[in-house]
């Protein structure tokens, strides 16, 4: 019994260490903020390298406008960086947010029950896949 | 009782050379020979004595240096002296990564476009976008570049290892073929 409650609280610990960060709903929202964590980078020879979005100059933060379709920086980033939303689109709960620029494609498949979001962008030769956790700009007011 | 005196000299007979020879055995000195600092095991297979064994072994010593042109000490001097260059080129390497890490962190301040300056691995893709992403690219190339850079020392050292290990048995051989022709019984 006595090696079964550290083996309890281990399984337990793992448990929450291993569960994602907590996201909001986001449903009904123009203005949203996003942060990626972790990005991988996949080659064509079949290669992979993962690592924080820095490597990448992806912003950890990312402001969504679906009213003014743009993806932007956020001041405090100091980085005064933005792309245009071409398309975007409404499936059941999903958002799926899409454009390109500068010989790179994008689509961010945004959840919008639970605020998770999913980027993968096309590049010549890679492809980037990065997962991220969303708020509404508003809540943080 | 003649059964008994016959058994007592049987007895004396049969432990006599026992005891002579463990008499014989010599108490080790605690000194490593010319032969046992290299790993190899020599035995006075002609109960030859141990000062004449540590000439014949410096003799042999000193034809096999002679006939494969390599001295096993000069060897283990120079393989330490290649691997602190190794260890040393290494740390160079990782230094310079360290400087191209910190130009990286700089240029994220810089203004544009968000998806468009995302940087692939890619060191010519990166300084088509712009100068300071492609200071990222090139971070990024560097980063690669470094591991290679690296993976090529490791390599060379490995190399120059097996190099010293083939001529160090070969010495061996010479060694032990030597001192064989001169009566003792090696193995290494």
């Amino acid at each position: 019994m006595k090696n079964q409650i550290p083996i309890f609280l281990l399984s337990l610990s793992a448990v929450l260490l291993a569960a994602p960060a907590s996201a909001d709903d986001v449903t009904g929202k123009d203005k949203i903020l996003c942060t990626t964590v972790q990005i991988t980078e996949c080659f064509a020879d079949g290669g992979c390298e993962g690592g924080p979005p820095e490597n990448w100059n992806i912003p950890r933060f990312t402001r969504i406008d679906l009213e003014q379709k743009t993806l932007k920086t956020t001041e405090a980033s100091g980085q005064d960086r933005e792309t245009p939303i071409e398309r975007i689109e409404q499936e059941g709960n999903d958002i799926f947010i899409q454009g390109a620029e500068g010989g790179k494609a994008f689509t961010v498949l945004l959840d919008l029950d639970t605020g998770t979001a999913t980027l993968a962008i096309a590049l010549e030769g890679s492809v980037l896949a990065g997962f991220g956790v969303c708020t509404p700009i508003d809540s943080l007011q | 009782m003649k059964e008994i005196v016959l058994s007592a000299v049987i007895l004396a007979l049969v432990l006599t050379p026992l005891a002579t020879a463990q008499s014989e055995v010599k108490e080790p000195t605690g000194q490593k020979t010319l032969a046992a600092t290299m790993n190899v095991y020599v035995f006075p297979a002609e109960g030859q004595a141990s000062d004449q064994q540590s000439k014949e072994e410096a003799d042999c010593y000193n034809w096999a240096v002679n006939n494969t042109g390599t001295d096993p000490f000069d060897l283990a001097k120079k393989a330490q002296q290649q691997q602190q260059q190794a260890d040393a080129a290494k740390e160079q390497v990782s230094e310079a990564g360290k400087g191209a890490g910190a130009k990286g962190a700089l240029v994220g301040a810089a203004g544009g476009a968000l998806i468009g300056e995302i940087v692939s691995d890619d060191a010519g893709k990166g300084a088509a976008i712009g100068a300071g992403v492609g200071a990222i690219g090139g971070r990024r190339a560097r980063r690669r570049g470094q591991e290679e850079a690296t993976d090529q020392i490791e390599q060379q050292s490995a190399q120059a290892q097996q190099a010293t290990k083939t001529q160090v048995e070969n010495f061996k051989k010479a060694f032990s073929v030597c001192l064989e022709a001169k009566d003792y019984m090696v193995k290494f």
